[in-house]
């Protein structure tokens, strides 16, 4: 009977080699632990390597930041620990408990508990530091949220303030629509709450470690060294805007009646006039009809240190205005090698913010009037969309009522004739020259 | 001419191996559901499920226990069962079929479903995504084979080369049949690739994951391509050799649904894309939700049809050497032609 010729076997052997190797080369890394990856806070990596054309003063200054940092991961480890055996300082707060069922890798521990939630629904996206740096996040528009900074969009709380638990329990069942958040509706309620519980942990920790790159790199003062002074300066701080978030909920008071067709209208009408009106300034970003294309301003968030991009962008624009030819020219190569030692210290590339558009009837974090009072009163944090309710900081804002006539307007918007799938666009055209 | 050769008329050999190819396509996207639901570490231990023989595990507590309980319980007996399968078709082969190859075929077969079962112990014991991943390629490669020794007991590989005037053949026959193991190849390595998107490690840079999806689409553009010249060539054999005109066409119909289904998934994981789709209601108020079944089974079925595109792409090559070629062919071809012919 026929055999495999030679050569017909050499090539199934050359086949199936570079098929192992396409299988088995990407895990052939070490399967160390992961580690939380130390946030350098957009500082540029090379003040920390040593290069060969450094004079002395910039070597000294190297060495001392590198002693910082060793200095952050001692503390960093000693308060928090590691992924996969994370240490709960009895002072955050936190359940030990339910930190526990999220952290560590996927699966059972040999106790059959529940472990390693976050890593089974989270990490892919929001990273194994919770930096919003994972895996797929590169692809994915509005990128993860990076939990270290402590702050987040979709809150009932006053705009600074944490968000509830109640607020992250209900972004997790909810999900954020139009994004990659999904919903974890169909998960146990205890494990939503042991992720909840981890996403705090992860901020307070990225709270912690950005308090101490404060002091130590930014003011250059050194560290008490003693756990108790640490916790009472770096730890307790943070925890207590944690603890105060329930007495920060916004209460939106009784809005004005509109129990007639005519008293709605009214009021629809108005919050119009507001929103493309100078106090209220809606206009300016979710342009005069509410499509999200108003203005030509580059609008980013205040995660992956983007807020110094869009610094550098307007510098850009206006040094492209600059009418001498050699000056411009001189002017725009600085601030584009500026711009590409700045890339080399964000995690992710830039991604603009787009305003929303308000006609498709999707409002991320609810639909309720309560929640589009909320999101206008308060604004979203971390994002360009500002306070717009009257408060101590801000006491030229909006009054309630006045919020209340916006709600209308905004919700109005979905329904309005224009906003209907083919009616087309063109018709809004001249509602915003008409208001000019 | 080769019958006393080749093998009696038995038609057990086939029959076995149709039936293990049934099999073994369920027990794919059982395998799948297993790696969608996270489920693979649902029972902690192996050879034994929770202390249990694997076959005497109580009944009524994995039918009414927890879902990756009862998927990943119902994986193992599963591919106990095709394990037995290859046993059957082994004992036919070397009852019925007198082909040393074939008979050292179906010994392959059932080194490579012990490997896999081994593969799938050793990722419960070791808890390594190494090992998912090697498991969730061996599958598909185990599939492949199955399609194989089916048809190398069907009726058709018997016959053996197509003398006939009508199917005389041409420099067109040879290049068709280097164009299927080609194409064979591709779906191959993209089923690696897609094994690599699927058991991403949490802890890699967003770099690699992009890049693997990048090499992913665009394996997918050349399989598209070359599944496209396949269905096409194939069908100027539709009257001549409408066996092999026939699963070519399936291909191509195949491989369009694997691209909806691979936009499918990336959609119901990720939710739709920004852009365009931005400013569009539909996509715009669509949630992601998290282990439901939509999720589960479109991106089960993405994995499913992965496979089932290899063995359909390696069911076109091996009958594409049944069509009489006018050119010196290679290694494979001469196999089959010696084989037929002798």
């Amino acid at each position: 009977m026929n055999k495999l010729s030679p050569a017909g076997l050499r090539t199934a052997c050359v086949a199936a080699a570079v098929l192992c190797a396409l299988v088995l080369l990407p895990g052939c890394s070490k399967t160390e632990p992961p580690q939380f990856r130390l946030n350098l806070q957009g500082r540029n990596p090379d003040d920390f390597i040593f290069a060969s054309g450094d004079n002395e003063e910039t070597r000294a200054s190297k060495e001392q930041n590198k002693a910082s940092l060793d200095t952050i991961s001692t503390v960093m480890y000693a308060f928090f620990g590691e992924p996969n055996d994370p240490y709960v300082l009895a002072e955050t707060g936190l359940d030990a408990r339910k930190i526990q069922m999220a952290a560590g890798p996927t699966g059972g521990d040999p106790s059959k508990h529940q472990r390693g939630l976050y890593r089974q629904h989270c990490a892919h996206c929001h990273g194994i530091s919770g930096d919003g740096a994972g895996p797929t996040s590169a692809f994915l528009n509005p990128y993860p949220r990076d939990y270290r900074q402590g702050q987040f969009k979709f809150k009932s709380t006053e705009r600074p303030a944490k968000p509830t638990t109640d607020d992250l329990i209900r972004v997790l069942k909810d999900g954020i629509a139009g994004t990659a958040m999904p919903s974890f509706l169909l998960l146990p309620d205890d494990e939503v709450e042991a992720l909840v519980e981890y996403v705090k942990y992860l901020s307070i920790r990225g709270q912690v470690e950005q308090s101490l790159t404060i002091t130590l790199l930014d003011d250059g003062n050194p560290l008490d060294m003693n756990p108790s002074a640490i916790i009472a300066e770096h730890v307790a701080p943070i925890v207590e805007t944690w603890n105060t978030a329930e007495s920060a909920i916004i209460d939106p008071p009784d809005r004005p009646p509109i129990d007639t067709p005519e008293l709605h209208a009214e009021s629809i009408a108005k919050g119009a006039e507001l929103f493309r009106g100078q106090k209220a300034q809606c206009m300016k970003c979710h342009g005069p009809t509410g499509l999200g294309d108003g203005g030509d301003e580059q609008l980013f968030d205040d995660w992956n240190k983007v807020k110094k991009f869009a610094d550098l962008a307007k510098q850009i624009a206006a040094a492209e205005d600059i009418t001498d030819r050699a000056e411009r020219r001189t002017q725009l190569k600085q601030l584009y090698d500026r711009l590409e030692i700045e890339k080399r210290s964000w995690l992710l590339p830039p991604q603009q913010l787009q305003p929303r558009n308000l006609r498709l009837g999707v409002y991320r974090f609810g639909r309720r009037p309560a929640d589009l009072f909320r999101r206008i009163y308060a604004g979203v944090n971390g994002t360009p969309m500002p306070q717009g309710g009257a408060n101590a900081s801000n006491p030229s804002g909006l009054t309630s009522e006045e919020i209340w006539h916006l709600v209308d307007y905004v919700a109005s918007l979905p329904y309005d004739k224009v906003s209907e799938p083919g009616v087309g666009r063109g018709h809004l055209a001249g509602i915003g020259q008409w208001h000019e | 001419m080769n019958q006393a050769h080749f093998q009696t008329d038995s038609p057990w050999p086939h029959r076995a191996a149709v039936l293990l190819v049934c099999a073994t396509f369920p027990l794919i996207w059982v395998g799948g559901l297993v790696t969608t639901y996270n489920a693979g570490m649902a029972v902690p231990d192996w050879p034994t499920t929770f202390g249990y023989n694997l076959f005497l595990y109580p009944w009524q507590t994995w039918i009414a226990g927890p879902w990756d309980l009862f998927i990943e319980h119902g994986h193992r007996l599963f591919g106990a069962a095709v394990g037995v399968l290859t046993i059957a078709l082994v004992a036919a082969a070397f009852r019925y079929d007198r082909r040393p190859w074939f008979r050292a075929m179906t010994l392959v077969a059932v080194a490579l479903v012990i490997f896999q079962g081994v593969l799938g112990g050793l990722r419960v014991r070791l808890d390594q995504r190494l090992l998912a991943q090697l498991h969730g390629c061996t599958g598909p490669a185990f599939f492949a084979l199955t399609v194989a020794l089916a048809v190398w007991t069907s009726r058709r590989w018997r016959d053996g080369v197509d003398h006939s005037p009508a199917a005389a053949g041409d420099r067109s026959a040879a290049r068709f049949q280097r164009l299927a193991w080609l194409t064979t190849a591709l779906a191959c390595v993209q089923l690696v690739l897609g094994s690599q998107l699927r058991h991403v490690r949490v802890e890699v840079d967003a770099s690699v994951f992009r890049a693997a999806v990048w090499l992913h689409l665009f394996m997918a553009a050349a399989l598209t391509i070359h599944v496209a010249l396949v269905a096409a060539r194939s069908l100027r054999f539709w009257n001549t050799a409408g066996w092999l005109a026939r699963p070519a066409v399936c291909l191509g119909a195949l491989l369009l649904v694997q691209l909806g289904l691979g936009g499918g998934a990336w959609v119901v994981n990720y939710g739709w894309p920004a852009g365009w789709f931005g400013q569009q209601a539909w996509a715009q108020g669509f949630v992601v939700a998290q282990e439901s079944s939509t999720q589960a089974i479109v991106t089960t079925a993405h994995v499913a049809t992965g496979s089932l595109i290899l063995a359909t792409a390696l069911l076109v090559a091996l009958r594409s050497m049944l069509l009489p070629a006018s050119r010196p062919l290679g290694t494979a071809a001469r196999f089959a032609r010696q084989e037929a012919l002798a």
